[in-house]
């Protein structure tokens, strides 16, 4: 049945954690500079300003490789709670003006406007309303590109085509002529895989990709391939997700201080990663039936990383678990099972899925009653005092820092 | 010149519209006029509301940390030229 046309406004904050920081600091402003992880020596650049940007500095490049392009460069280390303050700001402006919101990144999100704006025009005036909002409300500094479409993939890549602080319509009726003037990679879902596939087939233009038959597609891309066809003709998903929907799973990962091949050691980040993950699950009221734990090797292999899955039925959990400690033995035991000693490990990450609501069981043994009021004791700490009111005395010497990633912030997890 | 710190200061304010501004501060022993008001930003330690104010005099750029529960105003972020 078809359903009437959508009006989708998508929103890219602008080198988002870079402008932040200049918008706080006069003093970056109109420089390069690359906000980084806690730790600058050992990190990417989690985003570079719009100077640096015209200097070849990409985000997720190394910070060496970022200081030897760009030697001017200043790397500031990443503060997820002030972009993360920042971000529900410029929501709180987008849900004000929108039906619908879908947090897309930290520093994307969609807006369905089609009730609110009723034509484009309407969509026009909502999106020069966001602009001054984010001026008064975020500062001068913080920018979005704005695309405006019927749906997510044609306003996101109409929001690419304009850096920095562009607005895009892509009007009913232009979309093929859009799309004839984007590059195959300008749409969200082909990426350079992808485009060195079509390239090989012969396709490295979307007029060239709208070609080429669905059965080849498929053929060649399997369901992706009708995806591609789609995408090539404009058309796409126009609908608005809001953040209502219960996450599938809870998972948190690190990149350790120095590459590891101490046990120990990495026994002390996982357990750490667990607490955390552990404490997510019970603050909002999960528990996960089964666990998976992801290593990534140092070392210039080719075989760089290993996920152990624990959701298969031998490591499903029977009861639900929303304890750090079990979450971490499973985890443990699933790593040791596939982990080769001979290499250094430079990051670790644990993934609590199947997840289920519901009241905890008391258990009948004296030590799991224990264990379980000690939990809602050191759960009550933290509430309290934040996620820094206690440790594990055997992670004293572990701290795990908060990373600036792009998807997420630590801090809300 | 950039300096981390944590150090106690006074700090005047103006209180309009439900909104906090930092109008001048004293800071070892000197007296600075805020000049700009460049960020604002909060975060939660546990129930703990605790508020950062990056401000600008003519010369320096200040990151101040307002303690909402004990009240208390700290430097703890410095730039400066030179």
């Amino acid at each position: 049945m078809p359903t009437a046309r959508r009006i989708i406004i998508h929103a890219d904050m602008n080198s988002y954690f870079a402008s932040v920081e200049q918008q706080a600091n006069p003093r970056l402003r109109g420089k390069p500079i690359g906000v980084t992880g806690k730790r600058t020596e050992r990190s990417v650049v989690a985003a570079a300003s719009r100077e640096a940007k015209k200097l070849g500095v990409k985000t997720a490049m190394f910070t060496w490789e970022a200081k030897k392009i760009c030697p001017s460069i200043i790397l500031v280390p990443g503060d997820p709670e002030k972009y993360g303050e920042i971000t529900e700001r410029f929501n709180a402006i987008f849900r004000d003006l929108s039906d619908k919101l879908e947090r897309f990144s930290v520093d994307e999100s969609f807006l369905d406007v089609t009730e609110t704006a009723r034509d484009y025009l309407g969509a026009i005036m909502v999106a020069q309303i966001i602009r001054r909002r984010l001026r008064e409300e975020c500062g001068e500094w913080i920018t979005a590109s704005i695309g405006i479409a019927r749906n997510k993939l044609l306003a996101k890549a109409a929001s690419e085509t304009m850096k920095p602080d562009g607005l895009v319509v892509v009007k009913p009726g232009d979309e093929i002529a859009f799309l004839d003037s984007c590059d195959l990679q300008d749409l969200c879902g082909i990426g350079p895989r992808t485009a060195r596939h079509l390239e090989r087939l012969g396709v490295t233009t979307l007029k060239q990709l709208r070609d080429v038959t669905l059965d080849t597609l498929l053929r060649e891309f399997n369901s992706y391939g009708a995806w591609l066809y789609a995408a090539a003709r404009g058309m796409g998903d126009d609908e608005v997700v809001g953040d209502e929907a219960d996450p599938k799973s809870v998972g948190h990962s690190y990149t350790l201080p120095r590459d590891a091949y101490a046990p120990k050691t990495i026994r002390r980040y996982l357990l750490g990663l667990c607490d955390k993950v552990g404490w997510r699950l019970r603050r909002d009221g999960f528990k996960a039936r089964s666990v998976s734990a992801f290593i990534r090797y140092g070392d210039p292999s080719t075989s760089s990383g290993h996920r152990f899955d624990g959701s298969g039925s031998e490591h499903r959990f029977r009861e639900g678990v929303d304890d750090g400690l079990a979450l971490f033995r499973i985890a443990w035991s699933l790593i040791e099972s596939g982990r080769d000693p001979d290499r250094p490990i430079r990051l670790v990450g644990i993934s609590a899925g199947t997840l289920t609501r519901g009241a905890t069981q008391v258990s009948l043994f004296p030590k799991e009653c224990r264990t379980a009021a000690a939990v809602m004791a050191l759960d009550r700490a933290t509430r309290r005092f934040g996620s820094r009111a206690w440790t594990r005395a055997s992670l004293l010497t572990t701290p795990i820092l908060e990373r600036t990633s792009g998807f997420a912030y630590d801090h809300e997890l | 010149m950039h300096e981390t710190c944590d150090d106690p200061i006074d700090v005047v304010v103006s209180f309009t519209d439900g909104r906090v501004t930092p109008r001048r501060l004293r800071w070892r022993g000197r007296e600075y006029a805020v000049e700009r008001v460049n960020l604002i930003h909060a975060t939660n330690e546990g129930e703990r509301r605790v508020f950062y104010f990056s401000v600008s005099d003519r010369n320096h750029d200040f990151k101040l940390r307002l303690d909402t529960e004990a009240l208390q105003w700290k430097m703890v972020e410095l730039y400066a030229d030179g």
